[in-house]
């Protein structure tokens, strides 16, 4: 008796193909791509997919990255090993220039995260792109729950959530005009299990800020944040040293940390698995302050 | 089924229950977890997609909570197209719409392979065995127009009707989702 293979792929498998059918859709289709990378687990996994979607030729576009000035030093110790081995171009689009330069106003209110949008549109003007990956999943908030895998931004950088495109199938439609872009969501229908355990199974190097390490830390409205200069203590504040690890990595003036003993990537998948609470509403400062937060801050172009 | 199957996190739910209390609500309104946007929240009512994901110990799902209002249904095709299964409610007051028919319709034009009717807020009726019957009835007759792959295969709907007169339990959809797709499976699912 012949035993048939398997040929269902698992369901890894399936968001890897998936992901990788994207990546090529656009570089296909797109005169000027480009991959947002944030330096987090999520634009890490964009970079390997990358890496193979176009393997062995070199990723066929540019990475951008927008320095907020605020960002973990492992975080840009690991995004600059990436970059050498693939051997990519990496733009990096600063706030504080950005500030400098009167693109941006700081007011001394708002957070470096918002800042980002002006400088991230800017950047995305001045290099010309017209494609922009971004490694958003649709689990993780829910205005992002309502996005489509190619999202349309006209020529302001902005989001119209009520009148987004049909997409039907894995037919994706890129027509824009001068001016306008579109953000591609290779990673919509990941979770983020899924991403753990792909990065487990790929064996990708992260930053060290994801496991947990021994971190002097201060609470402010629930969350956990780290002693930093950029970050003044405010009255009543105090610091103290304890085991913690980052689900996301952002702003570090935003980004809160968990407690936690999880080293490895094992230990964090057996961690989330019994989550009760989703990463942004662990450690994310700004989408604290309203409820359709994010949707504001999508709709003026942010990530 | 996303509470039931625990795919709920407390600080979605809080965030929900809040709003529900600032509207003044008795109850914590669950269409507020995949209403996402600003203009949906305000109207109370679904205009796109969104996407949800839920696990059995067997299987991923992603639903697609897709909108049943005319002028929205080219967003109810979106979620439908990836579908591999459609999961059709009907409210047990109003019976079977022209919004139902037609979306029946176009899952069976996208070739989704699998569809549950779902009829929904039986407590309303007082569970009418005789409703539930006249929609069944009436369904059925209405989906040999259809060309649903394998239309003969519905094991949980004869299940359903024995025990008619309950309301349909919300795990019993996923037990049948269960049984019907593939490890990953996407479920569409059009709310009235």
């Amino acid at each position: 008796m012949t035993v048939h293979a398997d040929y269902r792929l698992s369901q890894l498998d399936e968001l890897e193909a998936e992901s990788i059918h994207v990546f090529r859709e656009v570089a296909a289709e797109f005169e000027k791509p480009a991959l947002m990378f944030s330096g987090g687990k999520d634009s890490i996994v964009m970079l390997r997919l990358a890496e193979k979607a176009f393997f062995p030729a070199k990723i066929p576009f540019p990475v951008l990255q927008i320095d907020t000035g605020y960002d973990f030093p492992e975080v840009l110790a690991c995004r600059d090993r990436w970059v050498n081995r693939l051997g990519v171009r990496l733009v990096v689009a600063s706030v504080e220039e950005a500030m400098a330069n009167g693109v941006v106003v700081d007011d001394g209110k708002t957070s470096r995260n918002r800042l980002q949008t002006g400088t991230l549109l800017n950047a995305i003007e001045e290099e010309g792109f017209t494609a922009l990956f971004g490694g958003g999943r649709r689990d993780e908030e829910k205005a992002r729950a309502k996005e489509r895998v190619y999202s349309h931004r006209d020529e302001f950088g902005q989001w119209d959530p009520k009148n987004q495109r049909p997409e039907l199938w894995s037919l994706y439609n890129g027509r824009i005009h001068a001016g306008e872009h579109m953000r591609i969501f290779p990673l919509s229908n990941w979770t983020e299990l899924d991403i753990w355990h792909y990065l487990g199974q790929e064996r990708i190097e992260l930053p060290e800020i994801y496991f947990a390490h021994r971190r002097r830390v201060f609470e402010r409205d629930g969350m956990l944040l780290t002693e930093s200069d950029f970050n003044p203590l405010r009255p009543g504040e105090t610091v103290q040293e304890r085991t913690v690890r980052f689900r996301t990595v952002g702003d570090l003036t935003l980004t809160g940390c968990v407690e936690s003993e999880a080293a490895t990537i094992p230990d964090i998948i057996d961690e989330i698995a019994v989550a009760r609470v989703t990463e942004r509403g662990a450690t994310w400062g700004d989408d604290r302050f309203s409820e359709a937060a994010m949707e504001d801050r999508k709709r003026e172009g942010y990530f | 089924m996303l509470l039931d199957s625990k795919s709920i996190f407390e600080d979605q739910l809080e965030a929900v229950e809040a709003t529900s209390n600032a509207r003044g609500y008795d109850y914590t309104d669950l269409a507020l977890l995949t209403d996402g946007l600003r203009s949906e929240r305000e109207q109370g009512i679904t205009i796109d997609v969104a996407y949800r994901y839920f696990a059995t110990p067997s299987r991923k799902f992603i639903i697609a909570d897709t909108p049943g209002h005319v002028q929205y249904t080219r967003n109810m095709v979106t979620g439908a197209s990836t579908a591999d299964l459609g999961l059709v409610l009907v409210d047990a007051r109003q019976g079977l719409t022209e919004q139902s028919r037609r979306h029946a319709v176009i899952l069976s034009l996208l070739r989704v392979p699998h569809l549950v009717l779902c009829v929904n807020k039986m407590d309303l009726v007082d569970y009418s065995v005789d409703k539930y019957n006249q929609i069944y009835e009436e369904f059925t007759s209405f989906a040999t127009k259809l060309t649903i792959p394998r239309p003969d295969d519905h094991p949980d709907l004869g299940a359903e009707r024995r025990q008619r007169g309950h309301p349909l339990r919300q795990h019993a959809v996923v037990r049948r989702a269960v049984a019907a797709a593939p490890p990953r499976a996407r479920a569409c699912c059009v709310r009235p």
